[in-house]
């Protein structure tokens, strides 16, 4: 590639070094070969080809195994579900329409004429596959439980019911008809979700766990194409040209590559090798805001937290839990540590999301007695010295895991000079690669861990949902009933489920004072303490046009173009 | 014959001075390791190599001690602060410095940090900051730095005191810290002197290794000869086939990160070198008359390896030595910088090197100490390898 384009430039240089020699030469003649060299050659005949990072090589791309932001990306770009959100507006898009019953239990949907990647059409029938797939336990999908709004489908992914029962059904071949157990508000924004997505049953039989993966397999209902894979390098996807709305689409190419490295990202942007980077080392941020023009930090849903593990000893304890959480300076973190501009956290749903009656849900929540600006060392002592540990004597020496990242090392080592100074206590710092990571979390090897959540949706129901007995999102084993290799139960959990579980199916303010409730038990347990709220930091090139990212932070390349 | 048989008087006189001298030794007798280290003092080198080892250790066992601060403690305020950088003056005693993201700290004089400045106003979409220092309103206008993005020699800020713009007082060195502090505000100079302390503890570890194991296994190899050699050579030579990385990897899963795995991985593998070396050497050695002789005397084998042959080839031994300490340096911040190496705080060159790297374009001198600290140490090491294989050469000897 590089070669190519290099032996191109040569060559123009040469004509263009030419063309010069029969002319009087200018003053400037040293510059003007240069100058014409390096033109592009005319838009029409060039492909518009987008090199964008996407960072980590993605654990998966299957839309109902997926539940990383990375997978994410490329899903959003590659299907594309029954409605999306694009300019912030939800619009229909595998739908064409759509009909709510009077009770909002019924959602009956009308599907336009879309095909595949292959050709073949676009069905209700891949919906019902695709829903009932993520919800059969054997899947093993993590995300399962944003299935659960359909009538069966918890019983089903519990093994209580049977498949026939979950109330997702293909009348014929454009009519999908859904019911739900609760009116739920934000149930047509959910069907824009990656789990949300069709998949052809044909395919996945084939290969069930690596079609998603093997470009040749691969097919896809989106603006884009799997194209190529390679591991650790990068993914190519082309445009689709049997997406309906293909006349939208005006890039050919989009290369995603998969630097880890944020400053290996930031010298690949500045030297014009990437288009679109969404990662930045934390020491150049301040440079960054002062003088590039195409940094921004857009909003984005999401905290960033640590977790506790409520099973093992010390922070079985509440007092620890949230000696520990009211041990740290959020400010100084965000501030001098992050510098994303981030706000510091004092509860776990980040603000902007919004109650049935248009309050901010962090405002009428409050804030647990976290202050957000400083440290509250003399309450973290005291809760401390409660729990059995005064001036953090005794206080085993805790290990505190996150995922390898210049950043998340930082804010660690922070956080533990905080509590060393606070409170006295010891921690450790371990870094685990992100798919062991993963794993330990899951499994709750760890005491402290490094956590972040990003909305899936545009409800405090995405934050509070994940922390029920039967999500495999509880990372800090926080259950009043066995789950897995979880057996130590938590009593506490159990009024939370009920709340969560009471949301689901009223309206209104009732449903307004459950989602509170919740919050309130789950911080009053200090299950996870909150750190910041997260922001984007993005660099786009300014010639990169109409790109976006979605609420949740996921890029959609479908209605970009490329303008040199 | 009476005549004979009997010696001359003159042959009983005293020999004249010069002729009692004429069978002395005129140069001192010297042994082998006097000779070396004679050798050794001549080459300018290494010994300059030598030194600069010994400062090394001292100031990695003493320097932390003392230190008033550790290599964890951290000022979130101070964070990002140069080695030497220009000040402003705002009054008679009052000096700023403007840094790197537009933000002032307040100095002294000759360079010593006293702390964050708080802005009064932080405005980022005129982008400037306004602070009230002595009564003087201070303000600090970056809207060039956006303008002049791409001149890396343009002025990218104004101060400005009370309307008036202020230029370069002088240009310091930080008394305070004087590698600068890192991106949490972590005495730099301090952290590079527990990186030592790593980097040698893992030098010291290596050599041991080098010498109780590598010696002993490549001696034992050499001397028993035969089926016991082939075993023995065969297993060096499955150790060395597995590459480092994979046995760190693989201790780390089983131990955990850290110094500790390290230290065991490079113990597991350093050896194998060494014991190649002396086994070459021993090979030779042990066809040599005085090997024989003892034999015949009844020596043990041990004795044999452990009195003959090893001081034999301690000239190899200690050249091998001296080239796989910097070796052993170099992989541990190897490691280290690519996340495999000590956990946080704890740093060693390596994770300092990898620290800074984000960093790299606007605070170049968080890498350049620890590079350079590492440069040191392997040019020392290296320098003293070259002097002592040209010292401990037998067939150099004058």
């Amino acid at each position: 590639m590089f070669k190519r384009s290099f032996a191109l430039l040569l060559v123009l240089g040469a004509f263009a070094g030419c063309a010069n020699q029969t002319e009087p030469a200018p003053a400037e003649d040293q510059e003007q070969p240069k100058d014409q060299a390096e033109e592009p050659a005319p838009a029409e005949d060039k492909e518009m080809v987008l090199r964008w990072n996407l960072g980590s090589d993605p654990k998966t791309i299957d839309p109902q195994l997926n539940s990383a932001s990375d997978g994410g990306h490329i899903i959003n770009n590659t299907f594309e579900g029954l409605m999306r959100e694009v300019n912030g507006k939800l619009q229909p898009a595998m739908a064409e329409s759509y009909e709510v019953s009077d009770d909002g239990l019924t959602y009956t949907f009308k599907l336009r004429d879309a095909k595949w990647s292959d050709g073949k059409p676009v069905t209700a029938h891949d919906f019902e596959y695709a829903w009932k797939r993520a919800l059969n336990p054997e899947t093993g999908s993590e995300y399962a439980f944003q299935m659960f709004y359909i009538k069966g489908g918890q019983e089903y992914f519990e093994g209580k019911g049977k498949v026939e029962d979950v109330a997702v059904k293909a009348l014929d071949d454009k009519t999908l008809e859904v019911t739900l157990n609760a009116p739920t508000p934000y149930f047509l924004n959910l069907t824009s979700f990656y789990t949300y997505m069709p998949a052809r049953k044909d395919v996945v039989e084939k290969d069930p766990e690596g079609w998603a993966k093997n470009p040749e397999l691969a097919v896809s209902n989106g603006p884009f194409k799997l194209a190529e894979y390679s591991t650790g390098d990068k993914i190519v996807l082309v445009k689709n040209e049997n997406y309906w709305n293909v006349d939208a689409v005006k890039l050919d190419k989009i290369v995603a590559s998969m630097i880890v490295d944020q400053s290996t990202q930031l010298t690949a942007y500045e030297s014009g090798e990437l288009d679109a980077i969404d990662e930045v080392p934390t020491q150049e941020i301040p440079r960054l805001l002062a003088e590039e023009p195409t940094f921004q930090i857009l909003p984005l849903l999401g905290t960033y937290y640590y977790i506790f593990n409520v099973d093992k000893e010390p922070t079985n304890d509440v007092r620890v839990r949230k000696a520990l959480a009211l041990a740290i300076d959020r400010k100084a973190i965000t501030e001098q540590v992050t510098k994303r501009g981030e706000t510091p956290a004092t509860g776990y749903v980040p603000p902007t999301l919004k109650l049935s009656n248009g309050k901010e849900f962090r405002e009428v929540a409050g804030d647990y007695g976290i202050d957000p600006n400083k440290a509250q060392v003399e309450e973290a002592r005291k809760l401390l010295a409660e729990a059995g540990y005064p001036n953090g004597e005794g206080f085993p020496t805790l290990e505190l895991v996150y995922n390898t990242s210049e950043n998340h090392k930082a804010i660690a080592e922070a956080i533990q000079e905080m509590w060393k100074q606070n409170l006295g206590i010891n921690v450790t710092l371990t870094n685990q690669e992100w798919a062991v990571f993963q794993d330990t979390r899951h499994q709750g090897n760890f005491s402290i861990a490094r956590a972040g959540w990003l909305a899936d949706y545009a409800d405090p129901m995405t934050f509070l949902d994940m922390w029920t007995s039967y999500s495999g999102n509880n990372d800090a084993q926080w259950r009043w009933q066995k789950y897995g290799n979880d057996t130590k139960l938590n009593p506490s959990n159990k009024r939370f489920e009920e709340l969560i579980e009471k949301a689901k199916t009223v309206t209104g303010e009732e449903r307004d004072s459950a989602l509170l409730e919740a919050e309130k038990i789950m911080m009053d347990e200090m299950i996870v303490m909150p750190i910041y709220y997260y922001t984007d930091p993005t660099l786009v090139k300014e010639y990169v046009k109409d790109w976006e990212k979605t609420p949740l932070g996921h890029w959609y390349f479908g209605n970009a173009y490329i303008e040199k | 014959m009476a005549e004979n048989k009997s010696i001359p008087k003159t042959m009983w006189e005293p020999i004249a001075h010069e002729e009692r001298n004429k069978e002395k030794i005129s140069r001192p007798s010297v042994t082998y390791w006097q000779d070396a280290w004679r050798r050794l003092k001549q080459n300018k080198l290494s010994m300059l190599g030598l030194i600069m080892i010994a400062i090394l250790f001292t100031l990695a066992i003493f320097g932390p001690m003392i230190a008033n601060h550790t290599y964890s403690d951290q000022d979130l305020n101070l964070t990002n602060i140069p080695p030497r950088f220009e000040i402003y003056k705002i009054d008679k005693d009052t000096f700023v410095h403007v840094r790197r993201d537009y933000t002032l700290i307040q100095v002294s004089e000759d360079g010593e940090i006293l702390g964050k400045v708080e802005e009064t106003e932080d405005n980022i979409f005129q982008r400037y900051r306004a602070y009230k220092i002595e009564g003087k309103d201070i303000k600090l206008d970056y809207s060039l730095a956006a303008k002049n993005k791409d001149k890396p020699n343009a002025k990218k800020f104004m101060l400005l005191s009370d309307g008036e713009e202020l230029i370069p007082y002088k240009k310091v060195f930080n008394k305070t810290y004087w590698f600068g502090t890192d991106a949490l505000g972590r005495d730099l100079f301090i952290r590079v002197l527990y990186g030592a302390r790593i980097s040698l503890t893992v030098a010291i570890v290596a050599a041991l290794v080098n010498f109780f194991i590598g010696v002993l296994y490549g001696g034992i190899s050499g001397y028993m000869g035969g089926k016991v050699d082939n075993v023995m050579m065969r297993i060096v030579d499955i150790v060395s086939t597995v590459p480092l990385m994979l046995y760190v990897i693989m201790l780390m899963v089983v131990m955990g990160a850290g110094l500790k795995t390290i230290i065991i991985a490079l113990g597991l593998t350093y050896w194998v070198r060494m014991a190649r070396i002396v086994r070459g050497q021993v090979l030779s050695l042990k066809e040599q008359e005085y090997v024989l002789a003892a034999k015949t005397l009844g020596a043990s084998t041990w004795r044999i390896l452990i009195r003959h042959l090893i001081p034999n080839a301690m000239g190899p031994i200690i050249v091998a030595l001296t080239m796989q300490i910097p070796s052993a340096i170099f992989t541990e911040s190897f490691l280290s910088f690519i996340g495999l190496g000590v956990s946080a705080p704890m740093a060693s060159w390596g994770t300092l090197a990898s620290d800074a790297l984000g960093g790299l374009r606007t605070y170049a001198y968080q890498l350049f100490f620890p590079s350079i600290a590492i440069c040191i140490t392997m040019l020392a090491f290296n320098f003293l390898g070259d002097g002592l294989r040209d010292a401990l050469d037998p067939r150099l000897r004058k």
